[in-house]
């Protein structure tokens, strides 16, 4: 299987040579929207120094690590989820079928987006900085570093149940959106939500647990809250797996 | 031969599937909105039949048959609704285990299984590594398909640059390089050209004899068929009418001589059991003679030939329209 | 009517995938939810009963009616055309014997009608409270209709990319982005240090923050001038850009061969 990865690492960067054009304009591109959502941030912080305890610095953090998850998960995962898509869509996933492989990960895993690369460097170099600035302890960083895992794999969850849903759901090209509205939205603090909304999204959907306790990371050590992203994890991963399952079953019986 | 000989068997099987209905119209898509309605279609009642190893066999029918419904009930993509169908002597295909998707090639003459941005050697590079191709095998094997597809040319330009028939070669390389016991092919040379055919059937052929591959496949170009088969099976409206070699069935059906007919005067207006070959020059089925619309002193000649399987299934086929 | 047919098949196509259509409104709904808590704790910290001349009680009006913009103003014909490219159709639409620009057009309010109700029935119930005149009714409507082509101006000259770009994906997130920022969604352009104030003639904030603006009635007659004057020479610029990189782009296309 890892050999086959490294095929399939090496054809993605085949794939990003043959159109250094679109390589290079989606490296613009993310850096632009990392820039934008720091502006927007800078300009709630130039009319309140204090949001609920969070100073401007707490904000770039949460920007940034939610930043850090989104480019991780593009790198590893945006590709093969638009062409899983595509694929679901024009009805040729027939040879997926038939190859002696798990389809599940062989989707999942088939195109690694390297334009992403450079944004995710980038990000990584900011939080890095602001890491130092704030001076997280050696333990904080190997938590934080714990949590931007199960981050990017409470986002790639998400994505892959929105994609899959394509299995049934022919032309909703905005159910694909709805994870990344859900993690722009969840890029905010937490407190600024109501009450229902907080423990919604802190504990059922944990979206706003994924972004806001690498911040909080900075005032104390938010074991409970990482141990139950770990479980939600865990249960969105079976989800999904269970819903891909059902989906090759529709996709044969719809063919 | 006994049952246990079988590489592939079909007991009475049947496939059924749901469906929905799109209205047209802004009230329709109002409705749609709202309900939707749902149909059940019956792609595939009863059939059986099985496959000897080594052998070629050829799955025909009229658009819409069930011929890809079959070829994906045997690969294992479909399940069956009722019936069974076993392969290696016991596998069930629908299970898809590792053990039988790697003893079975694939080919869909429709889809492309080719990355369409980068050359065919790196989806060939792929398949080595989920069949788990050693790299000498790897590469003698290529080199000889290659070869003797003329295609080794092409191994390193971009699939989207390759002719069809290129690419279509290619997608058999695909389909085999593997070396599959049973290789199923559906539609495999459609819209392609003539030498390009010749070519892989001559290459179908000296595989199967050389690997005892057996090869299944589905074609409505009845000219696949003669190439390559041994034997023909013949599904229309999801129902198995024909099983046996070519031969038997152009015998079976041969007492349909064809009659072409000159006259002097067009005939009108024109019976539908008459075809218009040209100016005044038509055929009709030798059992149709009696209802020839016009009097022997306008016929010009007569001349009777045996029909050639093109025209036997046409008129099988028609003959099955006309029923329902 | 041959191109009316294209307004009536882009309808039906927005309306006829129910999910995706009641989708994109929960998606702005809870866009608009995010944007007034925030703006709320902002408010709320800032111990400021107005930010830039806007209230408490206006500022949620605006993000609810800029957000509504944003479904109007739709960037999927950027998507559809490169389908079009990808899939080498457009050669068949090409043979046709239409005008490509104004089918689009149709086509582009058509997409956009459902959520055109929308705003219309949210610009009656919001004019309850403030009173204008007839004619400034009118003005506004022709403000709308005239930045509206600048707009669809602007994404056709945006899609016409697709000739040399491969994926279009990264577009639909800088779009959103920049309708975020420009477009004044995530905050009103207003509130913005003085030297910046020229970014409010932008293409993004016309669409965005002006025209949120107007259907509150808080825009001067003067600017009203300048917002008609600026849009006009947008859809001037994006007229010429159409048609070099159509020129262009589909010299290219045929070089492909696909």
């Amino acid at each position: 299987m890892s050999r086959l990865y490294r095929t399939l690492i090496k054809q993605s960067f085949e794939e990003t040579l043959a159109y250094r054009g679109t390589t290079i304009l989606t490296i613009i591109f993310g850096v632009l929207f990392y820039v934008i959502a720091i502006l927007t941030g800078s300009v709630y912080f130039s009319f309140a120094k204090d949001i609920f305890g969070w100073d401007f610095m707490d904000y770039l953090n949460l920007v940034t690590t939610a930043n850090v998850m989104t480019y991780l998960y593009e790198f590893l995962f945006v590709q093969s989820q638009e062409a899983l898509t595509g694929q679901i869509l024009e009805g040729t996933l027939d040879y997926s079928l038939i190859r002696p492989v798990n389809t599940y990960w062989f989707h999942a895993l088939y195109r690694v987006d390297f334009p992403s690369l450079i944004p995710l460097i980038i990000t990584v170099g900011i939080e890095w900085m602001i890491i130092v600035r704030i001076r997280l302890s050696f333990s904080q960083i190997l938590l934080y570093i714990l949590i931007v895992m199960l981050g990017t794999l409470f986002i790639f969850c998400l994505n892959q149940i929105a994609v899959t849903a394509t299995f049934w759901i022919d032309g909703l090209s905005a159910l694909a959106g709805l994870p990344e509205y859900l993690m722009d939205a969840s890029t905010r603090p937490a407190r600024i939500y109501p009450k229902i909304i907080q423990v919604l999204f802190l504990w059922i959907l944990p979206s706003l647990t994924v972004t806001n306790i690498p911040v909080i990371l900075r005032y104390r050590m938010p074991f409970g809250a990482v141990i139950w992203l770990a479980v939600v994890d865990v249960c969105l991963l079976i989800a999904s797996k269970f819903e891909w399952k059902r989906g090759l079953e529709h996709y044969v019986s719809a063919n | 031969m006994t049952n246990s000989e079988k590489i592939l068997q079909v007991k009475r099987i049947s496939f059924s599937y749901m469906t929905y209905e799109k209205s047209s119209g802004f009230l329709g898509s109002l409705h749609d909105f709202v309900h939707r309605r749902k149909r059940l279609i019956h792609a595939i009642r009863d059939v059986s039949f099985s496959i000897n190893p080594g052998e070629i066999v050829g799955l025909l029918g009229p658009n819409g048959a069930g011929k890809t419904t079959l070829i994906k009930i045997m690969t294992g993509i479909l399940p069956v609704s009722e019936g069974k169908v076993e392969a290696f002597y016991g596998i069930n295909p629908f299970e898809k285990s590792p053990d039988y998707l790697k003893r079975i090639g694939v080919m869909f003459g429709q889809k492309s299984q080719l990355i369409w941005d980068l050359p065919p050697i790196d989806t060939l590079t792929m398949l080595r590594e989920i069949y788990q191709i050693p790299k000498p095998v790897f590469e003698k094997r290529l080199s000889f398909f290659t070869e003797q597809l003329a295609v080794s040319k092409q191994l390193h330009i971009p699939v989207r640059k390759l002719s069809l028939g290129q690419r279509i070669k290619f997608e058999l390389i695909c389909a085999i390089i593997h070396y599959p016991e049973i290789l199923f092919l559906d539609e495999p040379t459609i819209g392609i050209d003539v030498s390009s055919q010749a070519n892989i059937y001559r290459f179908l052929r000296e595989i199967n004899k050389e690997r005892k591959m057996t090869i299944i496949l589905t074609s409505h170009n009845t000219k696949d068929i003669v190439a390559l088969v041994q034997r023909v099976i013949i599904v229309a409206a999801g129902e198995k009418i024909f099983d046996g070699t070519p031969n038997t069935l152009i015998s079976e059906h041969a007492s349909q001589q064809v009659i072409e007919v000159t006259t002097d005067t067009p005939i009108v207006p024109l019976p539908i059991n008459l075809i218009e070959l040209g100016d005044c020059h038509y055929q009709f089925r030798s059992h149709d003679a009696t209802q020839l619309p016009i009097a022997l002193a306008h016929v010009l000649s007569l001349k009777r030939r045996d029909g050639d399987l093109d025209e036997i299934l046409v008129g099988l086929f028609s003959k099955l329209e006309g029923k329902k | 009517m041959k191109y009316l047919d294209s307004f009536r098949n882009a309808f039906y196509s927005t309306i006829a995938y129910r999910g995706n259509f009641l989708l994109r409104l929960v998606t702005i709904f809870l866009q608009i939810m995010v944007a007034v808590f925030m703006w709320q704790t902002v408010f709320r910290f800032s111990g400021k009963g107005d930010i830039a001349g806007i209230s408490r009680v206006q500022m949620t009006y605006y993000l609810i009616i800029v957000n509504l913009l944003s479904l109007i103003f739709s960037t999927s014909l950027i998507f559809k055309f490169s389908q079009l490219v990808r899939s080498g159709n457009l050669t068949i639409l090409i043979l046709r014997p239409v005008k490509l620009l104004i089918q689009a057009l149709f086509a582009y309010v058509g997409l956009s009608f459902p959520y055109l109700i929308i705003y219309g029935f949210v610009l009656v119930v919001s004019s309850e409270s403030s009173s204008r005149s007839f004619t400034e009714i009118l003005m506004t409507l022709g403000l709308f209709a005239i930045i509206y082509i600048t707009f669809f101006l602007l994404i056709t000259a945006m899609s016409l990319v697709s000739f040399w770009l491969i994926q279009v994906w990264p577009m639909r997130p800088v779009i959103n982005a920049l309708f975020m920022l420009l477009g004044g969604q995530a905050f009103p352009l207003q509130v913005l240090p003085s030297s910046f104030h020229w970014l409010e003639y932008t293409p993004f904030a016309l669409a965005g923050n002006q025209l949120a603006l107007l259907s509150l009635g808080k825009v001067s007659s003067v600017q009203m001038l300048l917002i008609f004057l600026s849009s006009i020479s947008w859809s001037l610029v994006f007229l010429v850009l159409i048609k070099g990189l159509w020129h262009k782009g589909i010299h290219a296309y045929e070089g492909v061969g696909s």
